[in-house]
C-alpha cells in the first residue's frame, strides 16, 4: 500500500478540486433563485405589501384572513362566518353565515345592481331588498318554498306598488297608486278582479264587487 | 513535484477566498431583497394615520376615527357575524348581523332608537320589515303572519294594529280597527269565497254592507 506524503497531499488536493466545482454549481443555483424570486421591498413609509395572505389567530384557533380579495373571518370552530371583500364571482359582497357555515345573509352587487338578501336556516332567500333592470328599488318577500308572496316595487309605467302573492305566486292583491288617484284591487284564485277601490281607468273614483264571472254585484257611485 | 502541487494549492486558495465574498455578497442580497413567510400573527395589525386607525385581530376589521369607532366588521363580542356602523359621535346607527344564527339588518336614529330593520323570523324564517317610531313602536310592518299569510299592516301610537292587508290562496282582505281594537271596516274575502265589505260600529255591529 502506498501511503507516502506526496501521494495523501494529491488525494487531498483533488477531492477539494471537486468540493469546490460542486460548491460552483451550487452557488450559481442559489444566485438563479434569488433573482428569480426576489422582490424589492415597498415604500415603507406608504404601505406594506405582503405577496401571501395575512393571518391574526387567536388561542381559540378563530382567525382573520387578509387576502387580495378581502377579508375572511373564521370562528374557532373553523367555520367562515364573515366575508368582506370581492367574491369568487368577482362582485363586491358581504357575506354572513351562520354557526353551521351556511350563508345567511349577503350584501352585494349582483351585475353591478345592489341587492341585499336574507337566506333562511335551509338556504332559500326569503327576503330580498335591490334595485331591479330599471334601478326601481323593491323589496321582496317570499315564502319558505321561495314562492314570492309580498312585493314593494314600481311598476313598468313606474307606479308605487305593495302587492300580495297567493302561494301559487299569483297576484291577490294590489295597492297602488298614479298620478291621478291610487286604488286598491283584489282577485281571487283563478285571477279575477272581485273588488276595486280607487280610481278607474276612466279617470272616475268608486268602487264595485264583482263575483267570480266578473258580473258587478254592486257599485258606488 | 511539490512545486506543482503548491501552486495548486495556491489556486485552490484563491478561489476559495472568492467563493467566501460571493457568498457574503448573496447573504447581503437575500436580507435586502428577501420576503417574510406569509405573516401570521397572534395579536393585533393595526394600521394608523393622522386621522384614523385601522386593527385587524381575529375577531374582525375595526376602523376607528380617533377614540371612536365607525366600522366593525367581524365577530362582534357575543359571537355574531357583525357589520357595524356608527356616527362621527360613535353611537351605532346600521348593524347587519346574525342574531341567535337569524339575519338581521336594524336602523338606529341618534338617540339609539331602533327605527327601521329587516330580518328573518327565528321560529319560522319568514322576512319582515319594520319602521317604528322615536319611541320604538312598531308603526308599519311587511310580515308573514302566524299561518304563514303575507300581511301590510299600520299601527297607532300604542302599537295596536289599525289597518291590516292580507291574502290567502282564496282572495285578500282588507281591515280596518278603531283605538279600541274594535274592526269598523272590511273588505274583500268572506267565508264562503264571498267578495264583499261592510262598516261597523264600535259594537261590531254592521251598519252597513254591500251586497246585499
Amino acid at each position: 500500500m502506498d501511503s507516502s506524503p506526496s501521494t495523501d497531499l494529491v488525494a487531498r488536493v483533488g477531492r477539494l478540486e471537486s468540493s469546490i466545482k460542486r460548491n460552483r454549481v451550487l452557488a450559481l443555483a442559489v444566485v438563479l433563485i434569488v433573482f428569480a424570486t426576489a422582490q424589492t421591498s415597498g415604500p415603507a413609509t406608504l404601505a406594506t405589501t405582503y405577496s401571501s395572505p395575512l393571518i391574526v389567530r387567536d388561542a381559540s384557533g378563530a382567525s382573520a384572513t387578509l387576502s387580495s380579495t378581502g377579508l375572511t373571518i373564521v370562528d374557532a370552530a373553523g367555520k367562515e362566518r364573515t366575508f368582506v371583500g370581492v367574491d369568487s364571482g368577482g362582485r363586491p359582497s358581504l357575506d354572513q353565515s351562520d354557526a353551521s357555515g351556511r350563508l345567511r345573509q349577503s350584501m352585494y352587487l349582483l351585475n353591478d345592481t345592489p341587492e341585499f338578501r336574507q337566506f333562511d336556516s335551509v338556504g332559500k332567500r326569503r327576503l330580498e331588498m335591490s334595485l331591479n333592470s330599471a334601478n326601481d328599488g323593491q323589496l321582496l318577500l317570499s315564502d319558505q318554498n321561495e314562492k314570492l308572496r309580498l312585493a314593494l316595487f314600481r311598476t313598468a309605467s313606474g307606479d308605487p306598488q305593495l302587492a300580495l302573492y297567493g302561494s301559487d305566486e299569483k297576484l291577490r292583491a294590489d295597492f297602488s297608486t298614479d298620478d291621478v288617484s291610487p286604488h286598491l284591487v283584489m282577485k281571487d284564485a283563478t285571477g279575477a278582479t272581485r273588488i276595486t277601490a280607487g280610481g278607474y281607468k276612466d279617470g272616475s273614483i268608486g268602487m264595485d264587487i264583482r263575483n267570480a264571472a266578473d258580473t258587478v254585484l254592486w257599485k258606488a257611485p | 513535484m511539490d512545486g506543482l502541487l503548491s501552486d495548486r494549492i495556491a489556486r485552490l486558495e484563491n478561489v476559495a477566498r472568492r467563493e467566501r465574498a460571493i457568498a457574503i455578497g448573496l447573504l447581503a442580497l437575500l436580507m435586502a431583497t428577501g420576503q417574510a413567510p406569509a405573516p401570521t400573527s397572534s395579536g393585533p395589525v393595526i394600521i394608523t394615520s393622522s386621522t384614523s386607525s385601522a386593527t385587524l385581530d381575529s375577531r374582525g376589521l375595526t376602523v376607528r376615527d380617533h377614540s371612536r369607532e365607525l366600522l366593525f366588521a367581524g365577530m362582534d363580542s357575543s359571537g355574531k357575524p357583525s357589520l357595524d356602523l356608527s356616527d362621527s359621535a360613535g353611537r351605532l346607527r346600521e348593524s347587519m348581523y346574525l342574531l341567535a344564527g337569524n339575519p338581521i339588518l336594524r336602523d338606529f336614529d341618534a338617540a339609539g332608537k331602533r327605527r327601521a330593520e329587516v330580518f328573518l323570523a327565528g321560529d319560522s324564517g319568514n322576512g319582515e320589515f319594520l319602521i317604528f317610531d322615536a319611541a320604538e313602536v312598531r308603526r308599519l310592518a311587511l310580515f308573514h303572519g302566524s299561518s304563514g299569510l303575507p300581511e301590510f299592516a299600520l299601527y297607532g301610537s300604542d302599537a295596536k294594529v289599525r289597518a291590516y292587508l292580507s291574502t290567502d290562496d282564496g282572495m285578500p282582505y282588507l281591515g280596518m280597527n278603531d283605538n279600541g281594537g274594535a274592526t269598523r271596516l272590511v273588505m274583500g274575502a268572506y267565508t264562503g269565497g264571498r267578495a264583499g265589505m261592510d262598516v261597523r260600529d264600535s259594537a261590531g255591529k254592521a251598519l252597513w254592507s254591500q251586497p246585499k
